[in-house]
């Protein structure tokens, strides 16, 4: 069953979560209060990148589009994502954005294991998106980055191109995907 | 030191399956012993620390001077002020004292002389107000340490954050809490909520510089309100159990993101000063090893200096699946989700927009967890952020974002169980 917290397939022999502990059982369908009937499975399908996104945001988190504007409609089920993202060895995936941001141990909570995580710094990469492609620049991390074999720490931006394999830490396995 | 403090110890799950790891919740209450009612009030030490940079000119330094005489006014002989201001330069208005010793004329008329003009100095200001606790040797246990900083502005020091929160640290660990105070839309609301943070005090904004004197007061009450200075929960896990996160959960609520571990394995957390009949609650995320059948102890958790028993949690590994499925409390688990989509809410508002989705995405989920409905409080708080998130989707003003923020450091105050 799938966690509605933290989106782990656990087997069907299980009750709690195994990476989060909590309690795998269907959730009640949402209250008024909450103005988004149907839950998980509802919210605004995403213009930018064909995501469902929860009704209560206002910019697309994988491309950064405005989604002002846009009503909440039902979904049989989530559609597969359009735009760019980072693929860990184990299916997770981390979203990537226009807006630039920053991806760090925070990120990493709960997807790896936690004596993982430490090798991951709080900023770890810095990601940006010029001319229509995305660039990563590891600002100084304690660990590093490398890019295909070649550390990339403290050296500047790189130009990411698809199947890009990352590596954090020299722990953290990522794949990068323009789609 | 102060009054004596009791603990108590819940996990979300007294069942977990054998053999197999787990996940578990403890939520960890710290409340006042019910007698410190009768206990005499504690002295304070209050480091008034005021920015008096070129932005506060006009109501708002008039307002932190009419604050500052009102809190002097306020105080009881055996309590001890100091007043630092800080422009581009460190000002030390009146050395910390205790009050019998001061000429009260003299120092008020040495507040009214405070002009205005220059930058923001925070770090260096912040480092001469804690060296009026330290050179003037007023680390002692039984005295309420504050700092009661106000500024408008963003600091011009180009001090590195992590120097800050050093400092902080450092003030923190002598017990000194700082009262960060942060007026307008300029400042720094990030820097001075981790300070506060960091020395276990409080960050608070304030929109209206008439206010500032009463903040001022209520800061001295809260002051006066502690029974039980700087407490420290230690506890002895077994070696196979990690800790995967810690939160202050009430009454304020931010991530604990440095643990300190003595050299025998114990983790010591502080959680700040206790308040008169207000119960401090930690949450953590525990991971289990897997075990064969049987109770096994996760460890001992005490506060340090107290008298009373070590409190024992167990947990009991079994094959009865009628028994491991059950979440038999769900208070822990609720809480620490309730504290982290908080503290990833005020994330998302400086402008991280994947933990403003994930925030959402778990206030969703949590509004919608059967588990939690018992929590009191539970669906009020959540929809207070689910509301926050929507507000956000319209769009804040800088100001309202400040206040947004503000909110998502706060917990239902003082609710005990
Ligand atoms: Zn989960
Ligand atoms: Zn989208």
């Amino acid at each position: 069953m799938r966690c509605e917290y933290c989106g782990t397939n656990n087997t069907a022999q299980e009750k709690f979560c195994s990476a989060c502990g909590s309690p795998l059982r269907e959730m009640k369908q949402v209250s008024e209060q909450v103005g988004n009937p149907g839950g998980a499975l509802s919210g605004i399908q995403c213009p930018h990148c064909g995501k469902l996104h929860p009704s209560t945001i206002w910019n697309c988190p994988e491309t950064g589009g405005d989604l002002s504007g846009n009503t909440d409609i039902q979904m049989a089920g989530r559609s597969s994502s359009l735009s760019a993202k980072l693929i860990l060895e184990d299916g997770n995936e981390i979203p990537l954005n226009t807006d630039g941001q920053t991806i760090g141990r925070d990120d990493f909570d709960r997807i790896v294991s936690a004596q993982d995580l430490p090798f991951i710094s709080r900023r770890h990469l810095l990601i940006s998106f010029e001319d229509d492609t995305y660039h990563i620049e590891d600002p100084g991390s304690k660990n590093g980055t490398s890019i295909n074999g070649l550390e990339i720490s403290g050296n500047g931006k790189y130009e990411l191109k698809d199947g890009d394999q990352i590596v954090l830490g020299k722990v953290i396995k990522l794949e990068y995907r323009s789609k | 030191m102060g009054s004596s403090v009791s603990l108590k110890c819940t996990l979300n799950r007294q069942y977990v399956s054998a053999d197999k790891s787990a996940i578990v919740y403890l939520a960890i209450d710290i409340l006042p012993d019910e007698f410190s009612q009768v206990q005499e009030m504690l002295p304070s030490a209050i480091c008034l620390l005021i920015d008096r940079s070129g932005s506060m000119r006009g109501k708002k330094l008039d307002q932190a001077k009419a604050a500052a005489v009102g809190l002097i006014n306020q105080l009881q002989p055996g309590d001890a002020v100091g007043l630092v201001t800080f422009s581009s330069k460190i000002d030390v208005v009146a050395e910390m004292e205790q009050l019998q010793f001061f000429d009260i004329t003299d120092l008020k008329r040495n507040i009214e002389k405070i002009k205005c003009g220059g930058s923001t100095e925070l770090y260096h200001g912040l480092d001469s107000a804690y060296l009026q606790f330290i050179r003037t040797g007023r680390t002692e246990s039984n005295l309420v340490k504050r700092v009661i900083l106000l500024s408008d502005g963003q600091p011009t020091d180009h001090t590195p954050e992590s120097h800050f929160l050093k400092l902080a640290d450092e003030m923190g660990n002598v017990g000194i809490a700082i009262m960060a105070l942060g007026i307008g839309k300029e400042y720094n609301e990030n820097l001075l909520g981790d300070i506060a943070e960091h020395s276990h005090g409080i960050w608070k904004h304030i929109a209206d510089a008439s206010d500032i004197p009463a903040i001022f007061t209520q800061q001295l009450e809260e002051t006066k309100a502690v029974v039980r200075t700087a407490p420290v929960v230690v506890m002895q896990l077994d070696p196979g159990i990690e800790i995967k996160g810690v939160y202050k959960a009430a009454p304020d609520v931010y991530p604990i993101t440095e643990l300190s571990r003595t050299e025998n394995g114990e983790v010591r957390i502080l959680p700040g000063d206790i308040r008169l009949g207000e119960t401090q609650i930690l949450v953590l995320r525990l991971s289990l090893p897997p075990r064969k059948e049987g109770k096994f102890s996760l460890g001992k958790i005490r506060i340090e200096g107290e008298e009373s028993p070590d409190q024992d949690i167990a947990v009991s590994y079994t094959n009865d699946e009628n028994l491991w499925s059950i979440e038999n409390d769900a208070f822990a688990r609720g809480t620490f989700l309730k504290a982290e989509t908080q503290a990833m809410t005020r994330k998302g508002l400086s402008g991280d927009s994947t933990a403003l989705w994930k925030a959402s995405q778990q206030a969703e989920t949590m509004v919608r967890d059967p588990g939690l409905s018992k929590i009191p409080e539970m669906k009020d708080d959540m929809s207070k952020v689910v509301d926050i998130i929507n507000k956000s989707k319209k769009g804040l003003t800088e100001e309202e974002t400040k206040v947004a923020k503000h909110e998502m450091t706060q917990a239902k105050r003082g609710k005990s169980r």
